[in-house]
């Protein structure tokens, strides 16, 4: 029982400890318990911080993202602006030659919405293309290398268009080639807007070169006019001296006709110069060669080339142009005989006229020919032709494929180019080397009607009455020839041999009329002379007189009072008209 | 010149005291124990700060490389990760996943261990042997607060992991006389503050709270360490932390923790301590079989 007592007491005890103990570690759980839900918390916490920064992490990405698409978007658009604004053909292809990108420029060339180009192949957008750019394409990709400006051509609704194209490899962001870059650069305009330019330059190094030669010309005509104004002067001054069966008469005929052909030979040249015509005369083309056809030129060609069948269409109704008849008489005369001359064989040589209205400008020999009314003279023959390298030197002075001597100056042709131009006319070629030549000759319409035929005036018509003339010329001769002429047309005649003696003169010795040289050298010319004329002698008569070809300053003197213009060399009837003309008017 | 020897001639036994504590503590701060300091007062920093995230902590972690490889080591150690079968790249998960309060431990027993883990054995004394010891004294101290009191214990932690760094620095810097010191302790069987004092005049407890102070870390430290080998001469707020931390030391000391000088003798000044604080030698008993079953589950997965 005790045993059993202090067994109890001890399991009591042992009970008791085991209790403590117990109590202990609840108390430690208990205490752990509360930390680990204070710690539970705190993480917790910590994890929505966490949590909350991962979200604004995640935000920032996406902005991040965001802008960063922005900028290839803005990058992309602005890649387009530039392709677009190219003035070549741009365009990406990939590894089997379809289009994947091509600019605006590329599109407006092949008249196709991008979209209908995206994704064909070259072949199906140019079937008629260029073949060697398809092996171009595969060497690019191929071999890494670019290919530059390497030309071909490429078929547009624009027409076949010639093209200049730089290709290189298209790369992606590991350097794996992936297609091609290609630009094009269509150079057909150019190529053509070039060559025109060079063609252009051509001819107008024909022009200038054609001036210099005229201007050349011009001044040796004037000094051989001077010479030649005695040769042609004289013999009619003896002419009217001799008896009419002097044996001198046909010597001096002949001094009179060589003089006349040596004048028509400066005549030609003064043509070249294109001041020696006066272009204000209103005539009738047809006129001009009825005139020509019944000369005696023409009766010698026609004898000279019995070959030769003339055909003549004229145009009844032909309108007027306003020019020279003697050059343009020239012009149908040397034409003419080219082409009868051209003419080897049996052939025919045709001249037309005709009425022609261009409604817009087209091309001839040297320039376009504007748009308007145009007379037109065809003179076409079935001759030798030209060849295409000799065309453009038939102009040139002197220049000739013919057998010299038998006709001509060597300047008619010159004289053909001059006349036209002087009449603001243009002239077509067309020739066939063994076929013949066509010149169309274009002279701007007049509308002014066509003045009378002149008829040959007698002497007495304009003989002097005992008038007083000064004669102001600073060459000599000129002086003399003057001084005869007039004297045998009974006029008292003084000279002087400057503008400034002549107003000095007059200021002394009042005249009936003034014969003014317009170019005197040195001192004042004929305009200013006779400026200081009139301010001592208002309303003085004057005749005016000049190798060259009315000017600006002629027609100012004429203002000023002045009478006619009397072209030098001048004939006994040109001059005596002039003066009588010029005395009589009131 | 040998200052102490000429400071003999003037300055009394205490001023001598002070001037040889200076001395060390000058030497401790020159050498890389002082590399303690900054991860300690860092930590200090984490606790007290209410509003401290996983963020502050993963600051800290990331100024010291080796520190973070060990804590995603940790994380990614089975203990760890159980059945997860994700890895942890980032500290800031790791942290999360271990949890901040062991983060705190771990970086701070890290940084400790590495100064005490240079191992020299001294008869039975090795900083390894000092090294363990400490760790078991903060764990249990630790583990007192947190199931006697119900408190989280974390500057308890802290001071059990440094009471001893006075050792470390007379292990260091007085190495001949600190072997004397445990020879002493060990052939006179008396605890190794009253070694120390028979060496030097001071003790590693006074060395410990120079240093401490000298890096200008809390009070509480400070007075933990500084009166951990005499805690009833201490009159102010912190005697909880300084008697628990005692009883600690004590224990540990006593039983398996040892670290080569003889163990304190003083049963009373224990037994007055557990009632200052309140704590049933079973209790104490109960816990510290917690803490030796902890100890043991850590050292077999390799934590320390």
């Amino acid at each position: 029982m005790a045993l059993s007592k202090d067994s109890k007491e001890k399991e009591t005890r042992e009970l008791k400890k085991k209790i403590l103990r117990l109590e202990t570690e609840n108390k430690h759980l208990a205490n752990e318990l509360r930390l680990a839900e204070a710690e539970k918390e705190t993480a917790r916490e910590n994890y929505f911080d966490i949590i909350a920064n991962m979200e604004e992490k995640v935000a920032q990405r996406t902005r991040e993202t965001r802008e960063l698409h922005k900028i290839i978007e803005s990058k992309s658009k602005e890649l387009q602006v530039m392709l677009d604004s190219s003035p070549a053909m741009i365009f990406y292809m990939d590894i089997e030659q379809r289009y994947i990108r091509v600019n605006k420029e590329f599109a407006r060339t092949l008249g196709l919405p991008v979209n209908k180009i995206i994704g064909k192949t070259y072949n199906e957008l140019f079937p008629g293309g260029e073949k060697s750019f398809l092996k171009e394409h595969l060497e690019v990709m191929h071999t890494g290398r670019p290919a530059l400006n390497t030309a071909g051509f490429i078929d547009t609704p624009g027409g076949r268009r010639r093209v200049f194209t730089n290709k290189i490899p298209y790369k992606d962001i590991n350097s794996n080639i992936i297609g091609i870059i290609g630009f094009a650069l269509d150079v057909t305009d150019l190529e053509q807007a070039e060559k025109e330019k060079r063609e252009l330059e051509k001819k107008l190094a024909q022009v200038e070169k054609m001036e210099a030669i005229g201007r050349l010309a011009g001044g040796v005509a004037h000094d051989l006019n001077n010479v030649l104004s005695a040769v042609v002067s004289y013999p009619d001054l003896l002419l009217t001296k001799l008896e009419e069966n002097s044996p001198l008469r046909k010597s001096i005929e002949i001094i009179r006709k060589s003089g006349e052909k040596a004048a028509a030979i400066v005549e030609d040249l003064l043509t070249l110069a294109r001041r020696g015509v006066t272009v204000t005369e209103v005539v009738n083309f047809n006129d001009i060669i009825t005139n020509y056809l019944e000369s005696p030129e023409h009766e010698k060609l026609k004898a000279y080339n019995p070959q030769v069948d003339f055909t003549i269409q004229l145009e009844k109704n032909l309108l007027n142009i306003k020019g020279s008849p003697i050059h343009l008489t020239k012009t149908v005369m040397n034409l003419m005989s080219n082409a009868a001359e051209a003419t080897l064989h049996q052939g025919t040589v045709t001249i037309t006229t005709a009425n022609r209205y261009l409604d817009r400008p087209i091309q001839s020999y040297d320039l376009s020919v504007p748009e308007g009314d145009y007379v037109v003279l065809t003179i076409t023959d079935t001759g030798v032709g030209i060849k295409p390298e000799n065309l453009k030197k038939i102009f040139e002075p002197f220049y000739t494929k013919k057998v010299m001597g038998r006709s001509g100056t060597g300047l008619g042709m010159a004289v053909v180019w001059g006349t036209v131009k002087d009449h603001k006319g243009n002239i077509n070629i067309t020739s066939a080397e063994g076929r013949g030549t066509t010149f169309e000759l274009y002279f701007p319409v007049s509308r002014e009607h066509a003045a009378r035929e002149k008829i040959a005036v007698p002497v007495k018509q304009y003989l002097g009455r005992g008038e007083q003339i000064l004669v102001v010329d600073d060459v000599e001769e000129q002086r003399n020839i003057s001084s005869l002429l007039l004297t045998s047309l009974n006029y008292i005649v003084e000279t002087v041999s400057s503008g400034e003696e002549a107003v000095e003169y007059l200021k002394i010795h009042p005249m009936d009329l003034v014969i003014l040289d317009m170019i005197m050298d040195p001192g004042i010319d004929g305009l200013d002379t006779y400026r200081e004329i009139i301010k001592h002698q208002p309303g003085q008569k004057a005749i005016i007189t000049s190798g060259y070809s009315e000017t600006a300053r002629v027609r100012e003197a004429q203002h000023l009072g002045a009478g006619a213009y009397v072209k030098k060399p001048y004939t006994l009837e040109r001059i005596g008209l002039a003066v009588r003309a010029e005395l009589d008017r009131q | 010149m040998d200052r102490r020897t000429t400071g003999q001639l003037a300055m009394t036994p205490e001023q001598q005291k002070d001037d040889a504590i200076r001395f060390l503590v000058e030497q401790v701060n020159a050498s890389d124990i002082s590399s303690i300091k900054s991860i300690v007062n860092a930590i200090i920093q984490v606790i007290n700060d209410p509003h401290s995230t996983v963020k502050e902590l993963k600051e800290i972690i990331l100024l010291d490389p080796p520190l973070a490889a060990k804590v995603l080591r940790i994380a990614n150690s089975a203990y760890y990760s159980r059945s997860f079968t994700r890895t942890f790249t980032e500290i800031e998960q790791a942290i999360i996943w271990i949890g901040s309060d062991i983060i705190k431990e771990l970086a701070l027993s890290q940084k400790v261990c590495e100064i005490f883990n240079r191992d020299e054995e001294i008869g039975t004394y090795s900083r390894k042997s000092l090294w363990t010891h400490s760790i078991a004294v903060a764990l249990l101290t630790k583990m007192i607060f947190r199931k006697e009191f119900g408190l989280p214990g974390e500057n308890a932690y802290m001071a059990g992991l440094l009471h001893d760094i006075g050792i470390i620095a007379e292990d260091q810097f007085l190495q001949e006389d600190f072997k004397r010191a445990l020879q002493l302790s060990k052939t006179k069987k008396i605890d190794m503050a009253r070694a120390e004092i028979e060496t030097w005049d001071y003790n590693h407890a006074e060395l410990g709270q120079a240093i401490i102070d000298s890096w200008n870390l809390p009070g509480e430290l400070s007075a933990t360490v500084g009166c951990h080998t005499d805690p009833l001469a201490y009159r102010g707020a912190f005697s909880k932390i300084i008697c628990t931390l005692y009883a600690a030391d004590y224990i540990c000391q006593e039983k398996d923790f040892a670290f080569g000088a003889a163990p304190i003798q003083d049963k009373p000044v224990l037994q007055k301590c557990l009632k200052q604080i309140a704590v049933k030698p079973r209790a104490l008993d109960l816990i510290f079989r917690g803490m030796k079953a902890e100890m043991t589950k850590m050292h077999d997965k390799g934590l320390f």
